[in-house]
């Protein structure tokens, strides 16, 4: 547990904080290097100690604030009055900004090696919210369908049964997750590389705007910051510090997703990842981090009870998320079996992966006891996207799923 | 002395009969040429002096004056030196005027007096039949084009001096003379320049779904969109297209022999055109290439691919402005060039074959090797406009062909068999619409949809059905009832029954166009 050296309010910590190349270890080595000299000093006379210069009396040291930085800092004191201005400003849009001094500061930031100091949040926070928990969901902005449907059955699962769902809102699994699980009336949270203030990308606004009115942003860079490069992999940080556990739903072998995982391990956090086939590039991470040790995700019900539930004993309860079928898990070994018909040999030669007619018609002749021209084939086809068991995806075909 | 001698020339698709009006009177010797001429038809007035000294003959020192009628049409091209020469020497008494009567005269002079080839001898020598000439004299090389027209004598000369010769002699001798002309022609080697194979179906192994919907397309003239990634077969197949359409008629031959002529490439070796028109313009193609112009309008390329196959590949990649042109053409059969003097219309009736990918590099859906964002997919997709694809009753998406089905050969379905299929389907129509003027199912607008795709109550059932399940819109909807008619058709059938509904259902991928977002 961080204690300040200093009580400050939070409108003081935050300026602190806003000064050029102040960061939280600096801080405090400045504050116990004034309160060393000053034991009584108090905010006002710690910015005087470092205005005038007193500061370079003290046994500062060299590595954690060397000379150029300092004066850089100095300088920096002419802009506070300016900084205070925008705060109020802040404030007055609707922008909570907590700090590391604030109650409301979530705890679980606290244990972080980097501590954000600041952090703006729009709308909620998790421990706001009545619900039992949260689970970060991150993967592949280039999702395939298959992610797509299992982030949204996740999202939407957790959303109706009171988890919330923690994400960074980027294009894809994120945004997919976080608006499966409000469109249930969840909550989620967005963690953004950017201001809370700026929508990224533009193609969320609609999500965006649900974050904002029903659920939370957070971000630890000031409002108005424009989404840069090195801002992503540090907020990663914090989804899965906030999160009681991460799922990968879709990664590449080397992907920015697997750097939340990293976190994950390193903040000592529950991984869970979503397998996949063998040949789908998008799975490869994923079926990698289970290979190293991260749990397996094979429906939410299954990822919450290995999280907060019994363990692992009964596993025969453990159903993949599946698709409905009637058929029986066997056959009598003396039951003769039918000829499977074109409409079922049809579909199960779909799945989520999306196959061109052709692809199908070639898969399916072999199996079929007639001569299938390929007229009737599709005939078969269309009559399954008729009764909802195909889908169609850039005039190819899929399975459909049930959400 | 004054003469007038006759000669045609090209407006637009048509011919017009051009008299060339000559005078010769005393005067300071001066050689004037009007009659809103081009500045290439007044060097006309060098080359018919030199060539008609070249010939043997004089032009007396007098004041000539020509003029071509009608003086408000604009006239191009070096096909008047020869009725100009003819002209002078007749004014000059030189040659006779009864022997000129009901005789047209076309061609280009050389200084040495030969007499050298010109386009658009086709549509010319038509003119000239239609009006009633008895003979066209024009150059031997243009013999061939003419020969395809019948019920009209030619005479290909070679020179000038071979012209004067026939004109001189009497009824015996230019029979001779054309006779003999027709002989080398008959004899003359046939060039070594063999047509290339037509490509056809049976070279593209598997592609069941494609060759499926080539011949409905074919059978009911839909126009049809082609995606998938590349090295799927997309142009080999666009080719092989132009075999399974019915042979070209009698009519049709002669439109696009027509068009072939004026643009200068009409190879009438073996008579008429034989062959359907295959254009594939690259996709920086100009919207003027496209619909031709010039001042004396020459067809463009969707004019030229009258009567055949337009294939256009990278389609998102043509600019919008040259895809806005097929709007013309798509929906009334002729493409319009408007210039100061008048519009000029040309046919073009083509069947338009698209083809683009599903995304920039092709590859999407499959998340394996595409990484183009849904942004980056919806930007190419929207360079094709909706009027355009409205017009475009099938699509097909098309993938690469497995090792397997290259070697499982001698199963494939040729050519001949699908044109078989196209024909008999072709028939049923020609019976439906006799007495119309449609054609093809495909040009069934909305309220002839109506009227000639009635579906029974088991059919509207599935209709209802499909329309809710694959959020179709009344576009769609249209063009699902016109392919399921030629669906129909191609097994002689006249009910439509759901499973054509259901067929042509899977030829529409509307979808295409609604890229997955976020939700």
């Amino acid at each position: 547990m961080n204690k300040m050296p200093m009580e400050l309010t939070h409108a003081q910590w935050g300026e602190c904080m806003s000064l050029p190349g102040m960061g939280y270890t600096r801080i405090c080595h400045l504050m116990e290097s004034y309160v060393n000299q000053e034991p009584k000093g108090d905010y006002d006379g710690f910015l005087v100690w470092l205005r005038s210069g007193a500061y370079r009396k003290a046994n500062l040291q060299p590595r954690v604030c060397p000379q150029s930085v300092m004066e850089r800092l100095v300088r920096g004191l002419e802009a506070l009055p300016k900084y205070r201005e925008e705060l109020k400003k802040t404030e007055e849009r609707g922008i909570r900004v907590i700090t590391l001094a604030d109650q409301d500061y979530p705890d679980s930031f606290r244990y972080l090696a980097d501590p954000p100091p600041i952090l703006y949040v729009i709308g909620k926070l998790p421990n706001e919210v009545n619900i039992k928990s949260s689970i970060a969901m991150v993967g592949a902005r280039l999702c395939s369908e298959y992610g797509r449907y299992v982030a949204r059955n996740y999202g939407a699962f957790f959303g109706e049964h009171g988890i919330g769902v923690i994400s960074g809102m980027a294009d894809g699994i994120d945004a997919i997750s976080q608006n499966a699980a409000m469109l249930r009336g969840g909550y989620s949270l967005g963690i953004l590389g950017c201001g809370v203030d700026i929508c990224y990308p533009t193609s969320n606004r609609a999500l965006y705007e649900r974050l904002i009115h029903e659920g939370g942003v957070m971000s630890e860079v000031p409002p108005g910051t424009e989404p840069k490069k090195g801002y992503f992999p540090l907020r990663n940080r914090l989804i899965s510090a906030l999160a009681d556990a991460v799922l990968i739903v879709e990664a590449r072998k080397r992907s920015g997703t697997l750097i939340t995982a990293d976190c994950a391990l390193e903040q000592g956090k529950d991984v869970f990842a979503v397998p996949g086939r063998l040949n789908e590039a998008l799975s490869a991470g994923c079926n990698r981090l289970i290979y190293q040790g991260a749990g397996i995700a094979l429906s939410p019900e299954q990822v919450l009870e290995d999280l907060y539930g019994r363990g692992k004993e009964d596993s025969e309860t453990y159903e993949q998320l599946s698709f409905e079928t009637e058929e029986a898990d066997f056959l009598a070994e003396d039951v003769c079996v039918p000829p499977k018909t074109l409409a079922v040999l049809i579909e199960e030669a779909l799945s989520l992966v999306p196959k061109n007619p052709e692809e199908l018609y070639r898969e399916v002749i072999p199996l079929t006891p007639e001569d299938i021209t390929f007229p009737m084939f599709i005939r078969e086809l269309q009559k399954l996207v008729l009764d909802g068991t195909a889908a169609r995806v850039a005039g190819n075909y899929i399975r459909r799923s049930p959400t | 002395m004054f003469v007038t001698v006759s000669s045609a020339a090209l407006s637009g698709f048509d011919a017009y009969i051009v008299g060339v009006e000559v005078d010769a009177s005393p005067g300071l010797p001066m050689f004037e040429l009007v009659g809103y001429v081009s500045s290439a038809v007044k060097e006309a007035r060098e080359r018919v002096r030199v060539a008609v000294r070249n010939a043997g003959y004089r032009i007396d020192p007098t004041r000539i004056t020509v003029n071509l009628s009608p003086a408000n049409i604009r006239k191009d091209g070096p096909g008047f030196d020869l009725p100009i020469a003819i002209g002078i020497l007749q004014a000059q008494e030189r040659i006779q005027r009864e022997a000129c009567e009901g005789i047209l005269f076309l061609g280009e002079l050389g200084l040495d007096g030969t007499l050298k080839p010109i386009t658009g001898v086709l549509p010319i020598v038509m003119e000239a039949a239609r009006r009633g000439f008895r003979t066209v004299i024009l150059p031997f090389e243009n013999l061939y084009e003419g020969q395809c027209v019948e019920g009209i004598r030619l005479f290909g000369a070679s020179s000038l001096t071979e012209v004067i010769e026939y004109l001189m002699g009497k009824e015996s001798l230019r029979q001779e003379l054309e006779r003999q002309k027709t002989e080398i022609l008959r004899l003359l080697p046939r060039t070594s320049r063999k047509k290339e194979e037509e490509p056809d179906f049976g070279q593209v192994y598997g592609q069941e779904a494609l060759k499926r919907c080539a011949v409905i397309a074919a059978a009911g003239f839909h126009h049809l969109l082609i995606y998938g990634a590349p090295g799927a077969g997309k142009s080999l197949s666009a080719r092989c297209m132009t075999s399974i359409l019915p042979p070209l008629t009698g009519k049709e031959s002669l439109e696009v022999s027509k068009i072939q002529s004026i643009c200068g490439c009409f190879d009438a070796t073996e008579g008429l055109a034989k062959h359907r028109p295959f254009l594939s313009p690259h996709h920086t193609s100009t919207p003027f290439s496209f619909t031709g112009g010039g001042s004396i309008p020459k067809p463009g390329t969707l004019s030229r691919a009258h009567r055949g196959i337009l294939f256009l590949d990278e389609f998102p990649l043509f600019s919008r402005e040259t895809l806005e042109l097929l709007r013309e053409p798509l929906s009334d059969k002729n493409v319009n060039v408007a210039r100061v003097n008048g519009v000029y219309s040309f046919p073009a009736a083509f069947l338009l074959v698209a083809a683009m990918n599903p995304c920039p590099c092709g590859f999407y859906p499959d998340r394996n090797r595409c990484r183009c964002t849904p942004g980056e997919i919806r930007k190419y997709l929207s360079r094709v406009s909706g009027p355009i694809l409205d017009r475009i009753d099938m699509h097909i998406p098309v993938a690469a062909v497995e090792y397997a089905a290259i070697k499982k050969q001698g199963e494939t379905t040729d050519s001949s068999t699908m044109q078989e299929q196209v024909i008999r389907a072709r028939k049923m129509q020609e019976r439906r619409f006799a007495g119309t003027e449609i054609l093809f199912n495909g040009e069934l607008s909305p309220t002839k949809i109506k009227e000639y795709c009635v579906l029974n109550a088991e059919a509207m059932a599935c209709m209802e059905k499909l329309y809710a399940a694959m959020h179709l819109s009344l576009r769609s909807h249209d063009k699902i009832l016109r392919v399921a008619r030629t669906i129909a058709d191609l097994e002689e059938r006249e009910e439509i029954l759901p499973e054509d509904l259901l067929e042509a259902a899977g030829y529409q991928s509307e979808e295409l166009w609604e890229v997955p977002g976020n939700e």
